[in-house]
């Protein structure tokens, strides 16, 4: 697994807080630590920002003036800005923490911060982004190579990584067994496959393995 | 007829009358014989008057109109004895001058009895009224008082106590006597009931003598005074002149004690004081924690400022301008934290109301500054419009605040179904020249068909846990300002509180 390097702190921490001034503070300590920053009084500001261009997490106050942390954080979630989100609470409670953590929050920790927690979270997060974002970027390439395929290729490499064999293949899509092999030749050339394990683990990762066949309920 | 009620006199004054008919029954034979006998040519019967006189003198108008009546049979029987038989001339002439002489004497003399039994009813009612008045009641010689007012109007208090001692209390009934601690009136009388002054009666005493000498009558004043046996009392003295006392050698003097309804009211204000303290506190229990939040949030500010300071001097080029504005806003959040700290100190304590000029704007500031928090986690804003120019209004502080937060906590309460976008709430104040009116309006579910006065009824309530007693508490708070409180409906939506307080400056005089 790839994963980003975290030796030297690097990356671009938002902060989501309704008080100016602990906003304020939590800033200073963050840039004094090598992050950059980004400060926010409520989610509205946060989400009408251009997304931050290196790895990233949010830094999100449970109780905002009118909204709720916890709300916004599962909101959060289903968007496109999506970004591992570490909880702060000036008097948390166990059914909050729990909801924070449930819904994936990387920690959640009380104000003021203990600075190793604070730097810990912020790491493990900064990690969790980064793999998130390498994997987001694997999928794209093989997104985009998958994209190449013509429609008949797809439905060749849909039917052959359920296991099937070519002629059975080939019965199922009425072709000759010989199309099926040069059309499956050409899958594992465009897809960059080296073999077949590594193709049917791509199908998965695309999610377009036919799941309606296997190899004995034909 | 002799009234029975009449003093003990009465025995002697019997005797006395007995010798006077004597006399006059005497004197009244005397004068027929005169008039039957002597050759005189004069109006002897004129002389019956002095007959009437003196039996006039015993105060029956029966004994004298009868006497009148036996002095003209006589008068006309001496006539006509010695002069029956001659033609109607000079005797005759005299004889109707007696009669009517002796008609008119009889008629004045029983009219002027009427008259003197009239003033003795009157003078023993007075004197009834006097004794069995169940106040203390006195009647006193202040004609040292008017003396010095005549000559300086506006003496000073060392003259006032030389003319208080020198008054005289010429009649006192037993409550008057009992009011000062002793068994009955008469132990007041020919004294000065100055003695009994506390510390600053002198001052009261002043008030009535000018009040007099203003030609006020009666005049009320509250007085101090101490006991024989050395209590406190205290008492509404009520000083009126009479019609024939000019001089102020006789003035009458009432006095309520009032010591056990003054006692009766500083507890009551005691009471609504202590009241009105457990609300509040009761009141920074509901916002508990958002006050909390309020103290936590510099306090994290603070922290995290000096945690991030050493940080920035530890870093391989430390950054000085970083260094100073974390120490300067560790300054700033620190204040900050005492603040609201200091704020809800003086909302706890207890201490009694202190009127004193203040300013609705400012107080309105420091409210709205404590609930901040509250209201930002209720997603309400406030939207205040005060004048800069509102005058101030005399009024506790700490009070005021209290209704002030009340209010506003109701109205961010009232608008918890209020979508979100809609919760407001809209503070205005105007003054109408006496008074200092102030509007707190929300945008709530309103009265919902209610009369507004159910609100101010002890234990209404329409929140689940609350106690129903703060906006009963808040009216009587204002009504002891001289302020009032009204709930009403808006018709767009939603309800206003209204209060008002008088300004400070419109009060004249200091306050009782």
């Amino acid at each position: 697994m790839k994963t980003a390097p975290s030796e030297a702190p690097q990356g671009c921490i938002s902060v989501i807080d309704d008080d100016p001034e602990l906003c304020r503070s939590i800033g200073s300590l963050l840039r004094a630590m090598g992050y950059e920053v980004r400060l926010f009084g409520c989610t509205r500001d946060f989400l009408a920002a251009p997304p931050p261009g290196p790895t990233g997490c949010l830094l999100l106050d449970i109780r905002l003036s009118g909204e709720n942390g916890l709300d916004f954080q599962e909101e959060l979630n289903a968007l496109p800005e999506a970004m591992p989100v570490i909880l702060m609470t000036g008097h948390g409670d166990i059914p909050m923490t729990v909801r924070g953590m449930r819904a994936g929050a990387i920690d959640v920790l009380p104000k003021p911060f203990d600075e190793d927690q604070l730097l810990e979270a912020i790491s493990a997060a900064l990690e969790a982004d980064a793999e998130l974002r390498a994997q987001a970027a694997l999928l794209a390439g093989l997104q985009r190579r998958y994209d190449q395929l013509t429609p008949r290729e797809r439905q060749v490499m849909a039917l052959v990584v359920t296991g099937l064999m070519n002629k059975q293949v080939a019965a199922h899509l009425e072709l000759s067994e010989i199309t099926v092999k040069i059309h499956r030749g050409n899958v594992m050339r465009k897809m960059a496959a080296q073999s077949l394990a590594d193709l049917v683990r791509m199908a998965e990762q695309l999610g377009v393995r036919d799941a309606t066949i296997s190899r004995y309920s034909i | 007829m002799r009234q029975a009620s009449r003093r003990d006199q009465d025995r002697p004054t019997a005797g006395r009358n007995l010798l006077y008919s004597g006399a006059a029954l005497c004197l009244a034979l005397g004068i027929f014989a005169l008039d039957v006998m002597s050759p005189l040519q004069g109006a002897v019967a004129v002389l019956y008057t002095i007959v009437v006189v003196i039996l006039a003198r015993q105060g029956s108008r029966l004994l004298v109109l009868v006497a009148c009546g036996v002095c003209v049979c006589l008068a006309i029987s001496g006539y006509v004895i010695s002069h029956g038989n001659d033609p109607l001339a000079g005797p005759t002439m005299r004889l109707a001058v007696s009669l009517v002489a002796i008609v008119l004497t009889g008629l004045l003399s029983a009219s002027q009895i009427s008259a003197a039994r009239a003033r003795r009813g009157a003078d023993a009612r007075y004197a009834t009224i006097f004794d069995a008045a169940g106040f203390p009641i006195w009647e006193t010689d202040w004609s040292p008082a008017y003396r010095l007012l005549q000559h300086d109007p506006v003496p000073g208090m060392e003259a006032v106590r030389q003319a208080a001692a020198g008054a005289r209390v010429r009649n006192a009934n037993l409550q008057a006597g009992r009011l000062f601690g002793y068994d009955s009136g008469a132990a007041l009388i020919g004294q000065s009931v100055s003695m009994h002054f506390a510390a600053g009666a002198e001052a009261a005493q002043a008030a009535l003598y000018r009040g007099l000498r203003a030609g006020l009558s009666p005049v009320e004043v509250e007085a101090q005074f101490v006991t024989r046996a050395g209590e406190t009392v205290e008492a509404v003295l009520r000083a009126s002149l009479p019609p024939d006392s000019r001089d102020w050698s006789r003035v009458l003097v009432t006095a309520i004690d009032v010591t056990e309804r003054n006692r009766a009211q500083r507890r009551l204000a005691q009471s609504h004081a202590e009241l009105a303290h457990i609300s509040r506190v009761t009141t920074l229990g509901e916002i508990a924690a958002s006050i909390a939040h309020e103290v936590n949030q510099p306090l994290a500010a603070v922290i995290t400022y000096a945690k991030s300071g050493r940080r920035w001097l530890a870093r391989e080029a430390p950054d000085a301008a970083e260094v100073r504005d974390c120490l300067d806003q560790i300054a700033h959040n620190g204040s900050r934290a005492a603040g609201v700290i200091a704020g809800i100190r003086g909302l706890a304590r207890k201490s009694d109301p202190q009127p004193a000029p203040i300013s609705l704007e400012d107080v309105f500031a420091e409210t709205s500054a404590m609930l901040a928090p509250e209201m930002r986690a209720t997603g309400t804003t406030v939207r205040a419009s005060l004048p800069r120019d509102l005058p101030r209004v005399l009024a506790d502080r700490v009070q005021i605040q209290q209704v002030m937060m009340n209010l506003l906590l109701n109205a961010s309460q009232a608008m918890a179904a209020t979508p979100l976008g809609q919760r407001r709430i809209d503070v205005s104040a105007f003054t109408d020249g006496h008074f200092v009116e102030m509007v707190i309006r929300d945008h709530g579910g309103g009265l919902g068909g209610r009369d507004p006065e159910a609100l101010f009824r002890p234990f209404f309530t329409t929140k689940p846990e609350g106690m129903g007693m703060g906006l009963t508490i808040c009216r009587s708070i204002l009504e002891q300002h001289g302020g009032t409180l009204v709930a009403e409906a808006v018709p767009q939506g939603g309800l206003a509180m209204r209060f008002r307080l008088p300004e400070s400056d419109s009060r004249e005089g200091p306050t009782p």
